[in-house]
């Protein structure tokens, strides 16, 4: 018998709608392999034993009826702690919304079990999605699954931790500035961030409005377009969301690649990169170019101020996100406050943890009277600059091919004492989200330490099937299989 | 002393529409409290605005 | 650009909603200056006739139609109050017993 926590879902949605296994098999090989595995990784904040064997026996009983399933039939799957559930809770990781009951399914949720997912529970993340390495959890610790004394990356490090560890087979997760791409890279797993608007946020805790975006963690390229099948789309309640015709993301897997240019940008090639990680990401080059790619150098000039925008614009627009959470209609409040307004305040500086405080005082002053222009004004303006250097880039090429983060996982502790060291673990990633263009991570091999190494693609906006085109037969042609690690 | 007059005016119009302005509650007025709300108007966390035409 | 000083912190605080102690503030004070050095990087760069970005879109605006949709029924509006009762979300009081507060 097989252990089916270590297929993909491609492999298991077309078993359990053949036949060849039940969706309650599936979703118990899966369940074992939580109670097996996940107390040294952590990656799980809430496991939903009872809910999920009953989803999977709801796809069981209309399958058994003959009726027809969805593209995600019967494959477990994991959801980051801001994606909002009418079951269980919906923390953030953040003590303000512990206990937090969603009275309502995000877009998300309700798109994945109209196509018959199984979810198995809720997974870690940083505070509201405030860090690199999940360290900023204030509920607990997840561990890198290829060594525990390491970090997942973050923030949607328990979302990594989980496909690494084949404890689900699919995470969704959030990427504002490389949350979803840094983890997958740390913890050897695929990481697709979509266009902005290609994905509906309605129901997906804001950190940053103008730079979220929901995506899939998988263990391959094909069960990110499936994914991406399920969850894009025009939704009417998310005003930014992209009006586009619906589109097959495995449309373009298996294409040749010949004559496709990919630039490499000279910015992105610098001291601050790991020798290790640059020698991985050139013979994964080398592969792109044996397929018949055409490599180019192209230049995004203003690489260099990406961070600084990242953090003007992102605690701004969090300042104002997280205003809302005062104590009265939901979540935490301060149980000794004499008024009102000290209630406010007692909760949120209670409520709230270090980096998000943090964060809410540097958008706050960024935002005061007097300062205004002077930062965020000027940070909206160098973003136009930075997406101008993506617009100059696609037009000498396809697809940009960068290092996914400069070094390999770090252990834990080594940055937290340094909230600038720790920004600029996301050098390579934000970029991508200021431009709004979608950016996939993929493992390239591991260092000498046996730790896992990504690398990055980018297209332009809504090109996500030459993007998924690109990572297959990357993939296909690599020879690059991690595995499961030892646990 | 010289004193310089600063006007500001706060003006409150209840609009003819059969819903709110950032949601499709009912701007009913009889209603009993916290029955017209719905995730967007109580701002939940993750809901999202879309503007009434 | 700048500098920040101690009371800036605690103007800022405030605006925020935050309560920061001595050390807090201390701490503040010394990380902030270090990220917004940083960020004076931004000044190297003429900037006077680009405009700014707000959204990754370009954006239109989207309207709904005036509609009345289905409400949440009451229990669950109030399900997750920190306290409640039948009808409503209740909070300590306004004013304080001085007769100032907010």
């Amino acid at each position: 018998m097989s252990n089916w926590f270590e297929k993909s879902a491609f492999e298991i949605r077309e078993a359990v709608a053949g036949g060849t296994v039940t969706a309650r098999e599936v979703a118990t090989s899966f369940l074992d392999r939580i109670d097996a595995v996940d107390e040294k990784v952590g990656a799980y904040t809430q496991v939903w034993h009872d809910e999920a064997l009953a989803q999977a026996d709801a796809v069981d009983a209309k399958i058994a009826a003959g009726k027809l399933v969805g593209a995600l039939a019967g494959v477990p799957i994991s959801l980051k702690e801001l994606i909002c559930t009418q079951s269980g809770e919906t923390t953030c990781s953040s003590k303000i919304l512990a206990g937090f009951q969603s009275p309502y399914d995000a877009t998300v949720t309700q798109k994945l079990l109209a196509d018959d997912a199984v979810v198995l529970g809720k997974v870690n993340m940083d505070e509201f999605a405030m860090g690199s390495s999940t360290e900023n959890s204030a509920v607990q610790k997840t561990s890198n699954p290829w060594d525990l004394s390491r970090v997942p990356g973050g923030s949607s490090g328990g979302s990594a931790a989980s496909v690494a560890s084949a404890t689900s087979a699919i995470s969704f997760g959030s990427d504002t500035g490389g949350s979803i791409r840094q983890p997958a890279a740390f913890c050897g797993c695929v990481g697709l961030k979509p266009t902005y608007g290609r994905v509906s946020r309605y129901g997906l805790v804001a950190f940053a409005s103008s730079l979220d975006q929901i995506g899939p963690l998988t263990r391959d390229v094909r069960d990110a377009a499936l994914a991406m099948n399920v969850i894009s789309g025009k939704d009417p309640r998310d005003a930014t969301s992209a009006d586009l015709p619906a589109e097959d993301f495995t449309k373009k897997l298996g294409d040749s690649i010949a004559g496709l240019k990919i630039g490499l940008p000279k910015e992105y090639f610098v001291d601050a990169l790991g020798s290790e990680v640059r020698a991985l990401v050139e013979k994964a080059t080398k592969v792109l170019e044996d397929q018949g790619a055409e490599i180019v150098e192209v230049s995004l000039p203003h690489t260099e101020y990406a961070v600084s925008v990242y953090y003007i614009v992102a605690p701004a627009e969090a300042s104002a996100n997280l205003a809302r959470f005062d104590g009265v209609r939901y979540g935490f409040r301060h149980p000794d406050a004499k008024n009102v307004s000290e209630m406010y305040v007692k909760t949120k500086s209670e409520g709230f943890g270090e980096e998000v405080q943090r964060r809410i005082m540097l958008g706050t002053y960024v935002l005061s009277s007097g300062y205004y222009d002077a930062y965020y004004l000027k940070a909206q303006k160098v973003r136009t600059l930075i997406t101008q250097d993506f617009d100059e880039a696609f037009k000498a090429c396809d697809i940009i091919l960068t290092p996914t983060t400069p070094s390999t996982a770090f252990t834990m502790g080594e940055k937290s004492n340094d909230p600038l060291e720790m920004y600029l673990n996301d050098i390579f990633t934000i970029s991508a989200n200021l431009a709004g263009i979608p950016g996939i991570s993929l493992p390239c091999g591991t260092s000498a330490s046996g730790l896992p190494v990504g690398f990055q693609l980018l297209s332009k906006a809504f090109d996500e099937a030459t993007l998924l085109q690109t990572a297959h037969c990357y993939e296909q042609h690599a020879d690059v299989n991690l595995g499961i690690p030892n646990l | 002393m010289e004193y310089e007059a600063v006007i500001g005016m706060e003006v409150h119009v209840q609009l003819n529409c059969k819903s709110k302005v950032f949601c499709g509650c009912s701007t009913n007025f009889d209603a009993p409290a916290n029955t017209n709300v719905c995730p967007v108007c109580l701002g939940m966390p993750g809901a999202m605005p879309v503007l009434n035409r | 650009m700048s500098t920040i000083s101690r009371s800036d912190v605690a103007y800022v605080a405030g605006l925020a909603q935050l309560d920061m102690d001595e050390a807090a503030t201390e701490r503040l004070v010394a990380e902030m200056n270090s990220i917004l050095d940083y960020m004076a990087k931004l000044n190297e760069l003429d900037t006077e006739s680009v405009e700014p970005m707000m959204h990754a879109m370009a954006l239109t605006n989207v309207f709904r139609e005036d509609e009345v949709t289905p409400s949440l029924p009451r229990e669950l509006a109030l399900r997750g109050a920190p306290t409640h009762d039948d009808e409503y979300f209740t909070v300590p009081k306004i004013l304080d017993a001085e007769g100032g507060g907010a």
